[in-house]
C-alpha cells in the first residue's frame, strides 16, 4: 500500500515539472517573438543598377551662370547657359565657370574680381551653400554698392539655380574665414539669399 | 500527490495570467505605398516582429508571384527585379512579410510606431530617353509632378515618395532636344531635364505608374510657358459713400474713406510737393459722396475723383503742407489712412544732431578710378556737408574725420549711442563698365516710413541742387536681400538713416563733378534743403 502511494506521488511530481517546463518555454517563445517592438525593415538593399540604355559618358555639361546686363541705365542679372568639359560636382563646376568669366568682353567680364579662385569644393548643409574663395575676391574688388550687389547676387543665383533646389542661401568665405563685407556696403557674416529685384523681368 | 498536482495547476494558471497568450498576437497596421494607402483584405498585421500583408498587396505594387520551394514564392516587379519570400500563415490567410517584398523588388520601408504605419518608398531604378519619350522606371507605382522651369529651358519631374540609387547623378542624353537628365534627392526624387530649347512635353503614363513616361517633342502642340506669378485677385467692385477727415492730434489726422464693402488700395508718395495719392481700383463713387467732411492744418486739400470707369478706378489725392508719413488700413466698410509727421520732424534744423558717415576709409578704398578713390571723395563731401549743417546751427559728428579704417557696425553705433536725430552715409557708386551709368541714388532701409520720407526729401534736394540724373530714392532691398549694413543696424532705433550715392566714380562726367569743390558744395546744400523740408516743413525748391 505504502509502495503504491510512493509511485503515485512520483508521477504527480513528473507531471507538475513537465507542466512548469512547458509553460516556461511558451512564455520565453512568446517574448522572443515580440522582438523590440519594431518590424524588420530591409537593410539598404544593394543599389539597383541604373540602366541608361542610350547613355554614353558625359563629354560636356551645361551650367547656368548669372551675369549683369545694363538696360537703359538699370542693372539686372540674366541667366547665361555655358557648356563646359569640367568634371566634378555641378556646384563647383558652375562656380568655376562663373569665376572664369573675368576678362570676357562687356559688363559680364568685369563682374568677378580678377584672380578670384574657388579654394575648396562647395559644401551644402541644410540649404546653405558654403563657398570658399581666395583673397583676390576682396583684395581686387573696387566697385560701388551696385557692383557689390551684382557680384554677390550673381554667385548666389548661380549656386541656387544649379543645385536642383538644394541651395536656398549662400555663405561666402574668403581664405576659409567669414568676412564682414566684400566692398563695404553689405554684410557677409550671415548666409545671403539672392534678391529677386535684380533679375531682369520678363517682357 | 494531490498537493503536487494543485501546485502545478496553480503555477500554470499564474503563467497564463502573466502571458496573455500562448502564441504571438497580431495587430492590424496600415501600409502606405508612397502617399497612397494599400487597400487589401484582410488588413495587414504586425506580429511583433514583421509587418505581414496578404498576397493581394502585390497587385497594388504591380508585382507578380509564382510558387517556389516549400512555403516560398518568387516575386517579380514590373521592372523585372525579383526575389524569394517565405509566406506565413496568419489566422488561416497566407501572408508575406513586407520587408522581404521590398528587398525583392527594391525600395525602402519606413515604420512609424505611433501610427502603426509602414510606408514603402520606391526606388528609381533607371532613367532613359528613347524615341522622344523619357522613361523613369520605378520599383513600384508612384505619382509624380511635372513642370517647366520658368527661367530656363528645363523640365522638372518630382516623385514625392521615391529615392534615387545615388544622391546625385547626371545622365547624358544628347538628343536634339534634351541634353541631359540630372538626378537629385531632396526630400523627393527629382529629375531635371536640360533642354536645348523650349520644347513642349506631355505626360503619357497614368497618374500612378511604375514607369513614368513623358514625351518631349517639338511635334507636340506648343504650350506657352507662363511665368508662375500669384494671380492678383480681381478688383472687387465697391462703392465709396463718403470721405471724412478726423483730427487725431495737432499734427496728426486720419482720412476715412467709407465704403460698402472691403476695398482695394495702392499708394504713391511725393515730397516735392508733399503728397499722398491713394488709388482705389474697383471703386465707384456714389452720387452723393461728400469729400468736404472735416479738415486739418497739415492737409492743404483733398480731392476724390473717378479716374476711370473701365477699369473702374477712383483716386484720392491729399496735398499736404509738409513732408508727412502714412499708413493704410483696409477694413470691411472703410479705408483708413493715418497721416503724421515723420520721426525727428519738428522744430528747426538748428535743434538737431546729425551723424555723417563718409563711406569706406583707411585700407578700404571703396570704388576707384586711377588715382581717384571713393574714400577721399566721401570724406570731402561729408566735411562740406558738416560745414553746411553747422552754418544752419545743427550739431554734427563725422564717423571718421580722416583716413581711418572702420567696420560697418561701428558707424551706425555712433548715431545710436549718441542719440543722433539723423544718420547720413555718403558714398559714390561704380559699376563694371565705364561711362555706362550716371547720377544719384538715395537709399532707405526696406520700407520703413520715416527713412523713406527722409530719403525722398534729401534725394529731391540733391537732384534739384545739382541737376544730376535722378536715379530715384530706393529701398536698399532692391540691392541686397537684407539691405545696406549701416542702415540695417538702425532698424527699430528711432534714428532715421539714409545712404546717398552721390555719383558714379567710373563715369567721366560724374567723376569730374565729384572731384570739383563747387559740385560738392551743391550736394551739401541739396542735402541740407532736404533735411530742412523733412524737419521744418519748408519747400525743397
Amino acid at each position: 500500500m505504502g509502495k503504491k502511494k510512493q509511485k503515485t506521488t512520483s508521477i504527480g511530481w513528473v507531471v507538475a515539472l513537465l507542466l512548469v517546463a512547458f509553460s516556461a518555454a511558451a512564455g520565453v517563445t512568446y517574448y522572443m517573438s515580440r522582438g523590440v517592438g519594431k518590424p524588420i525593415v530591409p537593410n539598404q538593399s544593394k543599389p539597383a543598377v541604373v540602366k541608361p540604355h542610350n547613355v554614353q559618358p558625359t563629354p560636356k555639361r551645361e551650367v547656368a551662370i548669372y551675369l549683369p546686363e545694363v538696360v537703359h541705365g538699370a542693372f539686372y542679372l540674366v541667366p547665361s547657359t555655358r557648356t563646359t568639359a569640367l568634371e566634378g560636382d555641378i556646384l563647383d563646376v558652375a562656380m568655376k565657370v562663373l569665376l572664369d568669366t573675368t576678362g570676357e568682353s562687356g559688363e559680364a567680364g568685369k563682374l568677378i574680381p580678377k584672380g578670384t579662385e574657388l579654394l575648396s569644393t562647395v559644401k551644402v548643409n541644410k540649404g546653405v551653400a558654403v563657398v570658399n574663395l581666395s583673397k583676390e575676391f576682396t583684395d581686387n574688388f573696387s566697385g560701388g554698392s551696385t557692383q557689390e550687389s551684382l557680384v554677390l547676387n550673381s554667385i548666389a543665383y548661380t549656386l541656387v539655380d544649379n543645385s536642383n533646389g538644394k541651395v536656398k542661401k549662400v555663405q561666402i568665405l574668403v581664405e576659409g574665414n567669414a568676412v564682414e563685407t566684400l566692398g563695404g556696403h553689405f554684410e557677409l557674416t550671415d548666409p545671403m539669399e539672392p534678391d529677386s529685384a535684380l533679375l531682369k523681368p520678363d517682357k | 500527490m494531490k498537493q503536487a498536482i494543485w501546485a502545478s495547476v496553480t503555477l500554470l494558471l499564474l503563467l497564463c495570467a502573466i502571458i496573455p497568450g500562448a502564441r504571438a498576437e497580431t495587430v492590424p497596421v496600415r501600409v502606405m505605398i508612397g502617399t497612397r494607402q494599400a487597400i487589401v483584405a484582410p488588413s495587414p498585421v504586425f506580429n511583433g516582429k514583421r509587418v505581414l500583408a496578404p498576397l493581394s498587396i502585390l497587385n497594388s505594387l504591380e508585382a507578380t508571384y509564382k510558387a517556389a520551394q516549400g512555403d516560398k514564392i518568387t516575386i517579380t516587379s514590373a521592372s523585372g527585379q525579383s526575389g524569394e519570400v517565405e509566406t506565413v500563415d496568419v489566422n488561416g490567410t497566407k501572408m508575406i512579410p513586407m520587408d522581404g517584398v521590398i528587398s525583392a523588388i527594391g525600395g525602402d520601408c519606413l515604420w512609424d510606431e505611433e501610427s502603426n504605419t509602414l510606408t514603402l518608398i520606391a526606388r528609381v531604378q533607371s532613367v532613359e530617353f528613347v524615341d522622344e519619350v523619357l522613361k523613369i522606371n520605378c520599383s513600384f507605382p508612384v505619382s509624380c509632378s511635372v513642370r517647366n522651369w520658368t527661367s530656363g529651358n528645363k523640365i522638372i519631374i518630382e516623385i514625392p515618395s521615391a529615392k534615387h540609387v545615388a544622391e546625385a547623378q547626371e545622365v547624358f542624353i544628347g538628343s536634339p532636344v534634351v541634353t541631359r537628365a540630372r538626378l537629385g534627392q531632396d526630400g523627393v526624387a527629382r529629375i531635371v531635364l536640360d533642354l536645348e530649347k523650349n520644347v513642349p512635353f506631355k505626360v503619357l503614363s497614368q497618374p500612378v505608374a511604375s514607369q513614368i513616361q513623358i514625351k518631349v517633342s517639338e511635334s507636340l502642340p506648343k504650350v506657352r510657358v507662363q511665368v508662375e506669378k500669384p494671380k492678383a485677385p480681381a478688383d472687387q467692385p465697391f462703392t465709396v459713400t463718403g470721405v471724412e477727415v478726423r483730427p487725431v492730434r495737432d499734427q496728426q489726422f486720419e482720412v476715412v474713406v467709407h465704403t460698402d464693402g472691403k476695398g482695394n488700395v495702392s499708394t504713391s508718395y511725393g515730397v516735392d510737393p508733399p503728397q499722398i495719392v491713394i488709388k482705389l481700383p474697383g471703386a465707384i463713387l456714389a452720387d452723393s459722396v461728400d469729400t468736404h467732411n472735416g479738415s486739418h492744418s497739415m492737409l492743404k486739400d483733398l480731392k476724390l475723383t473717378q479716374e476711370s470707369h473701365s477699369p473702374t478706378m477712383a483716386r484720392l489725392v491729399m496735398n499736404l503742407n509738409r513732408v508727412m508719413v502714412y499708413n493704410v488700413r483696409v477694413e470691411e466698410d472703410a479705408i483708413r489712412v493715418m497721416v503724421r509727421p515723420p520721426d525727428g520732424a519738428g522744430g528747426t534744423l538748428a535743434d538737431k544732431f546729425i551723424v555723417i558717415d563718409p563711406g569706406h576709409g583707411g585700407s578700404q578704398n571703396g570704388a576707384c578710378n586711377g588715382s581717384v578713390y571713393e574714400k577721399d571723395i566721401n570724406l570731402r563731401i561729408a566735411q562740406e556737408l558738416a560745414s553746411a549743417l553747422e552754418a544752419e546751427g545743427a550739431r554734427v559728428q563725422l564717423t571718421r574725420n580722416g583716413d581711418a579704417t572702420m567696420g560697418l557696425a561701428v558707424r551706425s553705433e555712433v548715431a545710436i549711442n549718441k542719440n543722433a536725430d539723423f544718420f547720413i552715409s555718403i558714398h559714390c557708386n561704380s559699376n563694371g563698365t565705364k561711362n555706362s551709368a550716371s547720377g544719384i541714388e538715395t537709399y532707405y532701409h526696406m520700407s520703413e516710413p520715416s527713412p523713406l520720407a527722409l530719403a525722398y526729401a534729401v534725394h529731391a534736394g540733391v537732384c534739384s541742387a545739382t541737376g544730376m540724373c535722378d536715379r530715384k530714392a530706393r529701398s536698399d532691398k532692391s540691392l541686397y536681400n537684407s539691405g545696406l549694413a549701416v542702415l540695417r543696424r538702425l532698424e527699430n532705433t528711432g534714428v532715421p538713416g539714409i545712404l546717398v550715392e552721390c555719383g558714379y566714380i567710373n563715369h567721366s562726367d560724374d567723376r569730374s563733378r565729384l572731384t570739383d569743390t563747387r559740385y560738392r558744395k551743391k550736394l551739401a546744400d541739396g542735402i541740407v534743403a532736404g533735411l530742412k523740408a523733412y524737419v521744418e516743413g519748408t519747400p525743397i525748391k
